[in-house]
């Protein structure tokens, strides 16, 4: 699991990014989720459309600035992590495409606050799957979806400039 | 956050600062105190944006610009990546240590990044060779500082302008180098389609 | 009555617009002293509501400007063979008013066998606006009816970095004082700053600078087209417009100015024309300099608002570098560039 504060928010706590792979109760989580179960105080994000952890960790930035300044959009800023993935400003299909499907077998878990090891521990016992190092998350990444997804109609190959393109997109969504 | 101013212009500060793991800058703009507050946060907000729109389409367009982390509305602040490179106006200061290859081959590169930003009627504003760079690990041409930049209305004048900013630097900070911005004119005329109406109305300034 | 024949005076005389003002200036050739020996205007007011046309401009010009020459002469205390030089405003301006003021200096220049100088009206309110506050080298913001440009100087030309794309300033503020029936005595743009001071809630305008350009008539129709709404309505008093409108167009042209100055490495802002005056222009323009360790320079309105005084000097100022207009070239003209004038007198 990778746990570190950020930046802009030096004392807003850490941020922890976590993976899960061979995850077998997506739907079961995801029905949880829907029926706001308050045990379940995470982003949960399917790995599909994720090239990199900068990715998570600037839309958590958004989501706890967001938060902040009382600008919140989703619920709360776990939701709003999700929904800061998206280039899109259409809530529900954010949530669709970048949260938890009921096939996601490879999952990424943010948790705003809280320590590393209850984290660890509490993700441990509510989900079925593997934990893995989070430099994991560069190989669950599906580059079609991820085009799709952030209507990327360019031949761009370079991860990198993937990467750049995605994260740009993300940036400029809110402003007016 | 451990930040270190390295320039400071009429506008902004700009910082070097870790970001989320990466190397970036933050370039905060100034508060205005001349401008009534309400005036001066509707600019400035409008100038950020503006900012932060016109280096993401760039990058859609084609043209290397630092990528767009983050835009902090509440503190007039970007966090952009921070590009390892050489500005041009670094490269030039050398006088003699640059070949002919070399110089044409950066003019190709300035020449076919312009070209893409007009045709996409988009205006640098501030095209000097201070914000044009040369990154260390492949060479490409970085297109800097987007400050004053704007989305033009087909305007020939506005793109002329354009680069005639581009054409006094080099005739007052880099007169050797005269040759590559000839070039640079050459490629920006094979490669925009109404190249020729720009070029015109450029030397008609004159 | 000139008893030093190092002492160089000039006449001038000045109508490009409503004002018609005739002064006399004296140059001491071995002490560089300049004084100024008078300076004469009247003003052409119309009522509120409506602006000045050039036909009645011109025949105010006309029906005033003997008695304010008599006046100029009689002041300065001067016989007319002391004249060295007479110095009228070649333009740019409208064409029926300058042309009236023309026709008297030619007529002077013949009656009273002495040169002619033809002088640009902007330059007039630089050299004036230099000799007055003693600016060095600064960027020049000119404001007035007619005109609006930041000027700086280079290479023998008074260069424009910046001006406006369609109407002058001064020309924003005063058809905004007739959409609220303000008096154009003394001047429209003197009441709008009275209201102004009054004003306090701040109304949202277009702002339009593009680089170092600024475009007032996107906010001029604008604001023209919102006032009777809003006042009707009771969603803001005049004063609030008034208010409104001079800190946004003021915004754009301090901006400008300090694009400028960031440009050429100036700490010098010089404002001359009628709209500097506005003392809060002066004081937002000054809180900028401050921020750059700046300074601002800036005339009363003996100097701001149009006077023969800085045709004379800058005429002057001409003809001692020796330049003449000879009579076959004294017309006017209505568009007469800043950056046109050779200016040989200085480096």
């Amino acid at each position: 699991m990778y746990s570190s504060s950020l930046e802009p928010f030096p004392s807003h706590g850490l941020v922890h990014i976590s993976l899960y792979r061979n995850v077998k109760n997506a739907k079961e989580l995801r029905k949880r989720l829907l029926s706001r179960d308050t045990e379940l105080c995470y982003a949960f994000i399917d790995a599909r459309v994720i090239l990199d952890k900068f990715q998570v960790l600037v839309a958590s930035n958004i989501a706890i600035y967001n938060e902040t300044h009382n600008k919140l959009i989703t619920h709360n800023v776990h939701s709003e992590v999700v929904y800061s993935l998206s280039p899109s400003t259409n809530i529900r299909e954010s949530l669709k495409n970048h949260g938890l499907s009921d096939d996601s077998t490879d999952v990424i878990i943010v948790k705003i606050g809280d320590s590393a090891e209850t984290v660890q521990a509490h993700l441990a016992r509510i989900i079925k799957g593997e934990e893995r190092d989070v430099k994991e998350i560069t190989s669950c990444v599906d580059l079609a979806r991820v085009k799709k997804c952030y209507k990327i109609v360019d031949g761009i190959s370079d991860r990198e400039e993937l990467l750049k393109a995605v994260i740009g997109s993300i940036a400029i969504k809110n402003l007016s | 956050m451990s930040k270190n101013l390295i320039k400071q212009g009429a506008e902004a500060r700009v910082y070097t600062t870790p970001f989320l793991t990466r190397a970036a800058i933050a370039k905060e703009r100034f508060r205005k105190t001349y401008r009534h507050p309400l005036l001066d946060k509707k600019l400035t907000d409008r100038r950020l944006v503006q900012e932060a729109r016109c280096l993401v389409k760039c990058r859609n367009i084609g043209v290397d610009v630092p990528a767009v982390y983050f835009v902090d509305l509440e503190n007039r602040t970007i966090y952009m990546e921070y590009i390892e490179g050489k500005t041009v106006n670094d490269l030039l200061a050398d006088g003699a240590a640059i070949t002919t290859e070399e110089s044409d081959e950066l003019a190709k590169k300035i020449g076919e990044a312009l070209a893409k930003m007009h045709a996409a009627e988009m205006i640098h504003g501030d095209l000097t060779t201070s914000n044009l760079m040369i990154r260390d690990v492949n060479k490409s041409l970085a297109i800097i500082d987007f400050g004053l930049s704007f989305i033009t209305s087909c305007s020939v004048e506005d793109k002329a302008v354009d680069l005639y900013v581009l054409e006094k630097t080099f005739l007052s900070t880099h007169p050797h180098a005269h040759h590559l911005f000839l070039t640079i004119l050459k490629v920006y005329g094979e490669s925009y389609n109404n190249a020729k109406s720009v070029l015109r109305k450029l030397d008609e300034g004159k | 009555m000139k008893s030093n024949t190092n002492v160089l005076i000039a006449l001038g005389l000045e109508g490009s617009a409503n004002k018609v003002g005739v002064g006399v200036i004296s140059h001491d050739l071995s002490t560089g002293a300049v004084e100024i020996l008078s300076n004469i205007r009247h003003t052409h007011i119309t009522p509120p509501g409506t602006g000045f046309l050039p036909r009645d401009t011109a025949a105010h010009h006309r029906e005033h400007i003997l008695p304010v020459l008599t006046e100029a002469l009689k002041v300065a205390g001067i016989e007319t063979e002391d004249i060295d030089v007479i110095c009228y405003t070649k333009g740019p301006g409208m064409g029926a008013p300058l042309i009236s003021v023309a026709v008297v200096a030619r007529t002077l220049s013949l009656l009273w066998n002495k040169p002619l100088v033809g002088v640009n009206h902007c330059v007039g309110h630089i050299e004036m606006g230099r000799q007055v506050t003693g600016a060095e080298n600064p960027v020049v913001l000119y404001v007035s009816g007619g005109n609006t440009q930041v000027i700086a100087y280079a290479e023998q030309r008074y260069r424009i970095f910046g001006e406006t794309l369609d109407i002058a300033v001064g020309n924003c503020l005063d058809r905004f004082a007739r959409v609220l029936n303000l008096p154009n005595d003394p001047s429209p743009g003197y009441n709008i700053e009275q209201y102004a001071k009054r004003g306090e809630k701040f109304i949202e305008l277009p702002y339009t600078v593009k680089g170092m350009d600024v475009s007032f008539s996107g906010i001029l129709s604008h604001i023209e087209s919102i006032a009777p709404d809003l006042l009707s309505r009771n969603e803001c008093t005049p004063e609030d417009l008034c208010f409104s409108l001079q800190e946004t167009l003021f915004a754009m042209l301090v901006e400008t100015t300090e694009r400028a100055m960031a440009h050429i490495g100036s700490k010098e802002v010089l404002i001359v024309g009628g709209v500097g005056c506005n003392l809060r222009l002066q004081s937002m323009m000054a809180q900028m300099a401050e921020q750059r360790d700046g300074k601002v320079f800036a005339t009363d309105e003996r100097y701001c608002i149009d006077n023969g005084i800085m045709i004379a000097h800058a005429g002057l100022l001409a003809f001692r570098s020796g330049y003449t207009t000879p009579l076959e070239n004294s017309t006017c003209t209505q568009r007469y560039r800043t950056d046109e004038v050779f200016v040989k007198w200085r480096e």
